[in-house]
Protein backbone atom coordinates (compact mmCIF):
# COMPACT_ATOMS: atom_id res chain seq x y z
CA UNK A 1 0.00 0.00 0.00
CA UNK A 2 1.17 3.42 -0.97
CA UNK A 3 1.39 6.64 1.40
CA UNK A 4 -1.83 8.03 1.30
CA UNK A 5 -3.10 12.13 2.38
CA UNK A 6 -6.94 12.19 2.89
CA UNK A 7 -7.51 8.90 1.17
CA UNK A 8 -5.59 9.75 -1.87
CA UNK A 9 -2.70 7.73 -3.08
CA UNK A 10 0.46 10.39 -3.60
CA UNK A 11 1.92 8.23 -6.34
CA UNK A 12 1.22 10.28 -9.47
CA UNK A 13 -0.23 13.24 -7.48
CA UNK A 14 1.39 16.51 -8.62
CA UNK A 15 3.96 18.00 -6.07
CA UNK A 16 1.73 20.95 -5.71
CA UNK A 17 -1.06 18.90 -4.41
CA UNK A 18 0.65 17.13 -1.92
CA UNK A 19 2.59 20.28 -0.48
CA UNK A 20 -0.86 22.57 -0.46
CA UNK A 21 -1.88 19.49 2.12
CA UNK A 22 1.52 19.09 4.28
CA UNK A 23 4.08 21.10 5.39
CA UNK A 24 7.35 19.81 4.54
CA UNK A 25 11.14 21.01 6.25
CA UNK A 26 13.77 20.83 4.43
CA UNK A 27 17.07 19.37 6.01
CA UNK A 28 18.80 22.39 4.34
CA UNK A 29 16.70 25.12 5.02
CA UNK A 30 19.18 27.02 1.90
CA UNK A 31 17.31 24.88 -0.27
CA UNK A 32 14.06 25.26 1.26
CA UNK A 33 14.27 29.69 1.40
CA UNK A 34 14.73 31.06 -1.89
CA UNK A 35 13.04 34.57 -1.88
CA UNK A 36 15.56 37.90 -1.09
CA UNK A 37 14.17 38.86 2.02
CA UNK A 38 12.28 36.99 5.43
CA UNK A 39 9.09 39.03 4.06
CA UNK A 40 9.15 38.45 0.33
CA UNK A 41 9.45 34.71 1.53
CA UNK A 42 6.88 34.65 4.02
CA UNK A 43 4.16 36.41 2.03
CA UNK A 44 4.91 34.78 -1.24
CA UNK A 45 2.07 32.22 -1.32
CA UNK A 46 -0.23 34.52 -0.46
CA UNK A 47 0.78 37.22 -3.26
CA UNK A 48 0.78 33.89 -5.59
CA UNK A 49 -2.92 33.88 -4.56
CA UNK A 50 -3.42 37.26 -5.27
CA UNK A 51 -4.82 38.15 -1.76
CA UNK A 52 -4.84 41.39 -0.57
CA UNK A 53 -2.40 43.47 0.88
CA UNK A 54 -3.87 43.98 4.42
CA UNK A 55 -4.47 40.38 4.85
CA UNK A 56 -1.08 39.57 3.91
CA UNK A 57 0.74 41.83 6.25
CA UNK A 58 -1.44 40.83 9.17
CA UNK A 59 -0.62 37.01 7.86
CA UNK A 60 2.84 37.90 7.74
CA UNK A 61 3.15 40.00 11.32
CA UNK A 62 0.94 36.85 13.28
CA UNK A 63 3.12 33.96 11.83
CA UNK A 64 6.53 36.01 12.26
CA UNK A 65 5.69 36.14 16.12
CA UNK A 66 4.44 32.85 16.74
CA UNK A 67 7.79 32.11 14.77
CA UNK A 68 10.00 34.74 16.86
CA UNK A 69 11.28 36.26 13.43
CA UNK A 70 9.61 39.47 13.98
CA UNK A 71 12.83 41.34 14.36
CA UNK A 72 14.25 39.61 10.79
CA UNK A 73 11.47 40.90 8.25
CA UNK A 74 13.88 43.12 6.34
CA UNK A 75 16.94 40.68 6.81
CA UNK A 76 18.17 39.32 4.03
CA UNK A 77 17.79 35.67 3.83
CA UNK A 78 20.85 34.48 2.85
CA UNK A 79 22.45 36.40 5.82
CA UNK A 80 20.72 34.57 8.35
CA UNK A 81 22.02 31.95 11.06
CA UNK A 82 21.27 28.01 10.31
CA UNK A 83 18.45 28.52 13.33
CA UNK A 84 16.99 31.41 11.84
CA UNK A 85 16.90 30.28 8.27
CA UNK A 86 14.97 26.69 10.04
CA UNK A 87 12.48 28.91 11.66
CA UNK A 88 11.76 31.46 8.20
CA UNK A 89 10.92 28.11 6.02
CA UNK A 90 8.65 26.87 9.39
CA UNK A 91 7.20 30.17 9.00
CA UNK A 92 7.02 30.30 5.14
CA UNK A 93 5.03 26.53 5.68
CA UNK A 94 2.94 27.69 7.94
CA UNK A 95 1.63 30.73 5.99
CA UNK A 96 -1.02 27.90 4.47
CA UNK A 97 -2.03 26.59 7.80
CA UNK A 98 -0.90 22.55 6.77
CA UNK A 99 -2.76 20.46 8.59
CA UNK A 100 0.53 18.18 9.10
CA UNK A 101 4.08 18.45 8.79
CA UNK A 102 7.29 16.56 8.05
CA UNK A 103 10.77 18.06 9.30
CA UNK A 104 13.81 16.40 8.05
CA UNK A 105 16.83 16.42 10.62
CA UNK A 106 15.79 20.11 11.24
CA UNK A 107 18.31 20.42 14.51
CA UNK A 108 21.51 19.57 12.17
CA UNK A 109 23.65 22.18 12.58
CA UNK A 110 21.86 23.75 15.77
CA UNK A 111 23.20 25.24 19.15
CA UNK A 112 21.54 23.95 22.56
CA UNK A 113 19.56 27.44 22.48
CA UNK A 114 18.71 27.13 19.15
CA UNK A 115 17.22 23.54 19.62
CA UNK A 116 15.40 25.18 22.03
CA UNK A 117 13.62 27.71 20.59
CA UNK A 118 12.43 25.24 17.37
CA UNK A 119 11.26 22.75 20.54
CA UNK A 120 9.09 25.70 22.00
CA UNK A 121 8.06 26.31 18.24
CA UNK A 122 6.96 23.08 17.67
CA UNK A 123 5.29 22.56 20.81
CA UNK A 124 3.17 25.61 19.78
CA UNK A 125 2.37 24.24 16.33
CA UNK A 126 1.22 20.89 17.91
CA UNK A 127 -0.97 23.02 20.42
CA UNK A 128 -2.83 24.13 16.80
CA UNK A 129 -3.76 20.79 16.62
CA UNK A 130 -0.73 20.12 13.52
CA UNK A 131 -0.01 16.80 13.62
CA UNK A 132 3.93 16.59 13.10
CA UNK A 133 6.37 13.26 11.57
CA UNK A 134 9.69 14.28 12.60
CA UNK A 135 12.87 12.30 10.97
CA UNK A 136 15.91 12.85 13.05
CA UNK A 137 19.00 11.16 14.54
CA UNK A 138 18.34 13.79 17.78
CA UNK A 139 17.58 11.57 20.47
CA UNK A 140 17.85 14.27 23.36
CA UNK A 141 15.04 16.17 20.65
CA UNK A 142 13.15 13.29 20.47
CA UNK A 143 12.93 12.20 24.25
CA UNK A 144 11.66 15.85 24.80
CA UNK A 145 9.07 15.98 22.30
CA UNK A 146 7.66 13.23 20.65
CA UNK A 147 4.89 11.49 21.46
CA UNK A 148 5.07 8.34 19.53
CA UNK A 149 8.37 6.92 18.57
CA UNK A 150 9.63 4.56 15.34
CA UNK A 151 13.13 3.68 14.60
CA UNK A 152 13.91 2.37 11.67
CA UNK A 153 17.24 0.89 10.40
CA UNK A 154 17.52 -0.40 7.29
CA UNK A 155 14.03 0.42 6.04
CA UNK A 156 12.69 -2.01 9.14
CA UNK A 157 10.93 -0.51 12.37
CA UNK A 158 12.99 -1.88 15.09
CA UNK A 159 11.27 -0.43 18.11
CA UNK A 160 7.77 1.71 18.74
CA UNK B 1 39.54 4.05 -19.01
CA UNK B 2 38.87 3.01 -22.51
CA UNK B 3 41.78 3.18 -25.68
CA UNK B 4 39.09 5.83 -27.65
CA UNK B 5 39.38 8.39 -24.69
CA UNK B 6 43.15 8.42 -24.81
CA UNK B 7 42.95 11.26 -27.14
CA UNK B 8 44.79 14.17 -25.97
CA UNK B 9 42.49 16.91 -24.95
CA UNK B 10 43.37 19.16 -27.20
CA UNK B 11 42.66 17.02 -30.09
CA UNK B 12 39.19 17.14 -28.89
CA UNK B 13 39.44 20.49 -28.15
CA UNK B 14 40.20 21.73 -31.94
CA UNK B 15 37.76 18.67 -32.94
CA UNK B 16 34.93 20.83 -31.10
CA UNK B 17 36.37 23.86 -31.95
CA UNK B 18 36.01 22.84 -35.60
CA UNK B 19 32.51 21.59 -35.75
CA UNK B 20 31.13 24.79 -33.79
CA UNK B 21 32.67 26.84 -36.41
CA UNK B 22 30.93 24.92 -38.71
CA UNK B 23 27.34 24.94 -37.24
CA UNK B 24 27.61 28.85 -36.48
CA UNK B 25 28.93 29.57 -40.37
CA UNK B 26 27.02 26.86 -42.60
CA UNK B 27 23.32 27.82 -43.50
CA UNK B 28 22.72 24.56 -45.75
CA UNK B 29 20.64 22.64 -43.45
CA UNK B 30 21.61 19.49 -45.56
CA UNK B 31 25.42 20.19 -44.93
CA UNK B 32 24.43 20.91 -40.91
CA UNK B 33 22.84 17.82 -40.91
CA UNK B 34 25.67 16.30 -41.46
CA UNK B 35 28.12 17.84 -39.52
CA UNK B 36 25.29 17.13 -36.92
CA UNK B 37 25.94 13.21 -37.85
CA UNK B 38 29.83 13.56 -37.74
CA UNK B 39 29.85 15.32 -34.15
CA UNK B 40 27.71 12.26 -33.00
CA UNK B 41 30.24 9.66 -34.42
CA UNK B 42 32.87 11.44 -33.65
CA UNK B 43 31.52 12.17 -29.91
CA UNK B 44 30.71 8.24 -29.75
CA UNK B 45 34.00 7.73 -30.97
CA UNK B 46 35.91 9.76 -28.31
CA UNK B 47 33.16 7.17 -25.84
CA UNK B 48 30.75 10.03 -24.91
CA UNK B 49 27.71 8.50 -23.45
CA UNK B 50 25.20 9.97 -25.76
CA UNK B 51 21.90 8.26 -25.01
CA UNK B 52 22.37 9.75 -21.11
CA UNK B 53 23.06 13.07 -22.98
CA UNK B 54 20.11 12.50 -24.88
CA UNK B 55 17.85 11.46 -21.99
CA UNK B 56 18.97 14.25 -19.83
CA UNK B 57 18.43 16.38 -22.85
CA UNK B 58 14.57 15.71 -23.13
CA UNK B 59 13.45 18.09 -20.62
CA UNK B 60 14.59 21.18 -23.01
CA UNK B 61 13.58 19.64 -26.13
CA UNK B 62 9.67 21.88 -25.29
CA UNK B 63 12.21 24.81 -25.56
CA UNK B 64 13.75 24.39 -28.29
CA UNK B 65 10.75 23.19 -30.50
CA UNK B 66 9.37 27.12 -28.78
CA UNK B 67 12.46 28.50 -30.33
CA UNK B 68 12.30 27.23 -33.92
CA UNK B 69 8.76 27.96 -34.05
CA UNK B 70 8.87 31.50 -32.47
CA UNK B 71 12.23 31.85 -35.18
CA UNK B 72 10.16 30.63 -37.74
CA UNK B 73 6.81 33.06 -37.19
CA UNK B 74 8.97 36.28 -37.12
CA UNK B 75 10.54 35.88 -40.32
CA UNK B 76 8.52 37.14 -43.42
CA UNK B 77 10.51 36.34 -45.84
CA UNK B 78 10.03 33.49 -48.67
CA UNK B 79 6.83 31.96 -49.67
CA UNK B 80 3.78 32.02 -47.45
CA UNK B 81 3.20 27.87 -46.45
CA UNK B 82 0.60 28.95 -43.53
CA UNK B 83 -0.94 32.62 -43.36
CA UNK B 84 -4.00 34.59 -42.63
CA UNK B 85 -5.17 36.80 -45.43
CA UNK B 86 -2.05 39.64 -45.62
CA UNK B 87 -0.87 37.67 -42.40
CA UNK B 88 2.40 35.36 -42.81
CA UNK B 89 2.59 33.22 -40.16
CA UNK B 90 4.96 30.47 -41.33
CA UNK B 91 7.12 30.93 -44.51
CA UNK B 92 9.27 28.33 -45.87
CA UNK B 93 12.92 30.79 -44.97
CA UNK B 94 11.33 31.08 -41.59
CA UNK B 95 10.62 27.47 -41.13
CA UNK B 96 14.25 26.75 -43.02
CA UNK B 97 15.75 29.31 -40.27
CA UNK B 98 14.18 27.48 -37.60
CA UNK B 99 15.73 23.73 -38.19
CA UNK B 100 18.87 25.16 -39.05
CA UNK B 101 18.61 26.85 -35.25
CA UNK B 102 18.48 23.16 -33.87
CA UNK B 103 20.93 21.69 -35.89
CA UNK B 104 23.22 24.63 -34.61
CA UNK B 105 21.96 23.95 -31.28
CA UNK B 106 22.53 20.20 -31.17
CA UNK B 107 26.01 20.94 -33.11
CA UNK B 108 27.10 23.11 -30.08
CA UNK B 109 26.10 20.50 -27.77
CA UNK B 110 27.68 17.71 -29.14
CA UNK B 111 31.33 19.47 -29.50
CA UNK B 112 30.68 20.04 -25.53
CA UNK B 113 30.11 16.65 -24.89
CA UNK B 114 32.98 15.33 -26.58
CA UNK B 115 35.44 18.37 -24.72
CA UNK B 116 33.19 16.67 -21.63
CA UNK B 117 34.75 13.08 -22.32
CA UNK B 118 38.28 14.48 -21.37
CA UNK B 119 38.33 15.47 -17.43
CA UNK B 120 38.45 19.04 -15.99
CA UNK B 121 42.09 18.08 -15.08
CA UNK B 122 43.38 17.26 -18.53
CA UNK B 123 41.41 19.85 -19.87
CA UNK B 124 43.07 22.62 -17.82
CA UNK B 125 46.95 20.89 -17.91
CA UNK B 126 46.14 20.68 -22.00
CA UNK B 127 45.31 24.54 -21.97
CA UNK B 128 48.30 25.41 -20.04
CA UNK B 129 50.84 23.34 -22.68
CA UNK B 130 48.94 25.78 -25.01
CA UNK B 131 50.80 28.55 -23.13
CA UNK B 132 47.18 29.75 -21.50
CA UNK B 133 47.90 30.95 -17.71
CA UNK B 134 47.08 27.91 -15.77
CA UNK B 135 44.36 30.48 -13.04
CA UNK B 136 42.44 31.43 -16.60
CA UNK B 137 42.17 27.60 -17.68
CA UNK B 138 41.42 26.60 -14.11
CA UNK B 139 38.64 29.46 -14.00
CA UNK B 140 37.43 28.16 -17.21
CA UNK B 141 36.86 24.77 -16.27
CA UNK B 142 35.07 25.99 -12.61
CA UNK B 143 32.97 28.28 -14.81
CA UNK B 144 31.64 25.34 -16.80
CA UNK B 145 31.20 23.44 -13.49
CA UNK B 146 28.95 25.87 -12.05
CA UNK B 147 26.49 25.46 -15.07
CA UNK B 148 25.10 22.04 -13.74
CA UNK B 149 25.14 23.81 -10.06
CA UNK B 150 22.89 26.99 -11.03
CA UNK B 151 20.14 24.41 -13.20
CA UNK B 152 20.58 22.51 -9.31
CA UNK B 153 19.77 25.95 -7.30
CA UNK B 154 16.75 26.60 -9.61
CA UNK B 155 15.47 22.75 -9.55
CA UNK B 156 15.58 22.72 -5.73
CA UNK B 157 13.66 26.43 -6.11
CA UNK B 158 10.93 24.79 -7.96
CA UNK B 159 10.38 22.21 -6.12
CA UNK B 160 10.66 24.44 -2.96
CA UNK B 161 8.06 26.48 -4.71
CA UNK B 162 5.35 23.23 -5.59
CA UNK B 163 5.55 22.52 -1.88
CA UNK B 164 4.18 25.30 -0.81
CA UNK B 165 1.22 24.21 -2.78
CA UNK B 166 1.65 26.18 -5.92
CA UNK B 167 0.87 24.21 -8.82
CA UNK B 168 3.57 26.56 -11.30
CA UNK B 169 2.31 24.22 -14.74
CA UNK B 170 -1.10 26.12 -13.62
CA UNK B 171 0.26 29.75 -14.02
CA UNK B 172 -0.18 31.97 -16.87
CA UNK B 173 2.71 33.05 -19.12
CA UNK B 174 2.37 36.75 -17.22
CA UNK B 175 2.95 35.03 -13.64
CA UNK B 176 5.55 32.49 -14.95
CA UNK B 177 7.77 35.26 -16.17
CA UNK B 178 6.99 37.55 -12.60
CA UNK B 179 7.47 33.72 -10.12
CA UNK B 180 11.35 33.68 -12.36
CA UNK B 181 12.08 37.19 -11.55
CA UNK B 182 10.89 36.66 -7.77
CA UNK B 183 13.89 33.88 -7.98
CA UNK B 184 16.45 35.00 -10.32
CA UNK B 185 18.65 36.93 -7.79
CA UNK B 186 18.42 34.28 -4.77
CA UNK B 187 19.13 31.52 -7.60
CA UNK B 188 22.21 34.14 -8.81
CA UNK B 189 22.84 34.85 -4.81
CA UNK B 190 23.26 31.13 -3.96
CA UNK B 191 25.51 30.64 -6.84
CA UNK B 192 28.05 33.35 -5.93
CA UNK B 193 27.95 32.04 -1.82
CA UNK B 194 28.89 28.31 -3.64
CA UNK B 195 31.67 30.49 -5.54
CA UNK B 196 33.03 32.16 -2.30
CA UNK B 197 32.86 28.85 -0.64
CA UNK B 198 34.96 27.52 -3.33
CA UNK B 199 37.13 29.83 -4.07
CA UNK B 200 37.97 29.68 0.23
CA UNK B 201 38.38 26.43 0.03
CA UNK B 202 41.16 26.41 -3.16
CA UNK B 203 42.98 29.09 -1.26
CA UNK B 204 42.94 27.49 1.87
CA UNK B 205 44.67 24.34 0.10
CA UNK B 206 47.55 26.62 -1.45
CA UNK B 207 45.64 27.20 -4.78
CA UNK B 208 48.25 30.10 -6.37
CA UNK B 209 50.86 30.22 -3.46
CA UNK B 210 53.76 28.75 -6.39
CA UNK B 211 54.50 30.40 -9.40
CA UNK B 212 55.25 26.94 -11.32
CA UNK B 213 52.71 24.16 -11.06
CA UNK B 214 53.39 20.40 -11.74
CA UNK B 215 51.08 17.87 -12.56
CA UNK B 216 50.50 14.29 -12.18
CA UNK B 217 48.91 14.27 -15.98
CA UNK B 218 51.69 14.06 -18.97
CA UNK B 219 50.31 14.81 -22.06
CA UNK B 220 51.72 13.51 -24.90
CA UNK B 221 49.78 13.52 -28.24
CA UNK B 222 50.41 10.07 -30.50
CA UNK B 223 50.42 10.55 -34.48
CA UNK B 224 46.53 10.02 -34.27
CA UNK B 225 46.32 12.52 -32.25
CA UNK B 226 47.50 15.07 -35.14
CA UNK B 227 45.98 12.87 -37.58
CA UNK B 228 42.33 13.41 -36.43
CA UNK B 229 43.45 17.35 -35.87
CA UNK B 230 44.67 17.67 -38.99
CA UNK B 231 42.05 16.08 -41.04
CA UNK B 232 39.34 18.38 -38.51
CA UNK B 233 41.22 21.64 -39.74
CA UNK B 234 41.21 20.62 -43.41
CA UNK B 235 37.60 19.18 -43.63
CA UNK B 236 36.39 22.35 -42.13
CA UNK B 237 38.77 24.80 -43.95
CA UNK B 238 37.94 22.92 -46.87
CA UNK B 239 34.12 23.07 -46.59
CA UNK B 240 34.43 26.94 -46.04
CA UNK B 241 36.42 27.69 -49.26
CA UNK B 242 33.90 24.99 -51.08
CA UNK B 243 30.97 26.88 -49.69
CA UNK B 244 33.10 30.36 -50.42
CA UNK B 245 33.51 29.06 -53.96
CA UNK B 246 29.73 27.93 -55.03
CA UNK B 247 28.20 30.84 -52.57
CA UNK B 248 25.48 28.23 -51.22
CA UNK B 249 27.17 26.22 -48.35
CA UNK B 250 27.95 29.27 -46.55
Amino acid sequence: MGVLIKGCDIAGMELSKIGAEVGYLFQNPDKQIFATTVKDELSFVMRMNKQNEDEIKETVSKVSHQFHIAHLMDAKCHRLSKGEKQRVALAGIFMRNPEFLILDEPTTGLDDKRKLILGEVLEDVKKQGVGIMLITHDKDFVACHADRVLIIEDNKVLES
Amino acid sequence: MSEKRKYDPRTKIIVSLCLSSLGVFVKNPFVLLGITVIGSLLALFFGAHLLKVIKRLKRMLAVFLAIIVIQSLFIGEGNVLLGFGQIKILTDVGLLRGINFLFRVVIILLSGIIISTSSENEIIYGLTQWKLPYELGFMTMMGIRFVPVLAEEFKDTMTAIQLRGVDVKALIIKEKIDLYAYILTPVVVGAISKAQALSLSAESRGFGVYDKRTSLIELNPKTRDYIMASLSIIGTIGLMILGLNNGKVL
